[in-house]
């Protein structure tokens, strides 16, 4: 399992494609933006980090899940690779 | 077995990223088997560049693909979807990487050591 980190979602627009179905797919920063534009709830591999979204201004989404910076070193723990996608 | 795997996305250009990849990988070759992969906007840093340095103010790193069979570096890779979507089948490239499919580039992300995103 790999642990796909997107800080914009230009860079999720872009490279969104490229998880395989058994990685996760982390949004921070500005790409927590792609709940907004997209509807991402059939996803089930997607985490979207809640302190970025507060920052934002935007409620968590209700079918999505929402974690924690300790969740994210837990995910980083557990993935064989952490690919950061930036824009 | 590829130790490293360098992961380049971002164009040339608009920021310090490719050069940086570049620079990166070059340290890398020094000490660990690596491979490149170019991915994305990325596959834009392969076009040769056709203005002299002084036009675009910045290093012209590019041209040092050529050299990286001297730095023992044999595993050079695109994203053949990547190719298509920036029409780079009909450019001049400054070298031409293998191409992989989406299933292929997953292989190598699972067979590499170690990953680095650039």
């Amino acid at each position: 399992m790999m642990l796909h980190t997107f800080n914009s979602s230009d860079a999720y627009r872009l490279h969104g494609h490229r998880p395989s179905a058994e990685d996760l797919i982390l949004l921070i920063e500005d790409g927590v933006f792609a709940t907004t534009q997209q509807d991402l709830t059939q996803d089930k591999r997607i985490r979207v980090l809640r302190e970025d979204l507060a920052q934002r201004g935007l409620p968590e989404p209700t079918a999505i899940t929402c974690i924690t910076y300790s969740d994210w070193v837990r995910l980083t723990i557990e993935s064989q690779h952490c690919l950061s996608w930036t824009r | 077995m590829t130790q490293l795997l360098f992961i380049l996305s971002h164009p040339p250009g608009s920021s310090i990223y490719a050069q940086e990849a570049f620079d990166a990988a070059l340290a890398g070759s020094a000490f660990s088997n690596i491979a490149i992969l170019f991915v994305g906007a990325g596959c834009l840093q392969l076009i040769e560049p056709k203005l002299a340095v002084e036009a675009h103010q910045r290093k012209d790193f590019q041209r040092g693909f050529r050299a990286l069979p001297d730095y023992d570096v044999h595993d050079v890779y695109g994203c053949e979807d990547s190719f298509k979507q920036f029409g780079l089948h009909n450019q001049t490239l400054v070298i031409q990487p293998t191409l992989l499919t989406r299933v292929d580039i997953s292989a190598h992300l699972n067979a590499a050591q170690r990953v680095l995103c650039f």
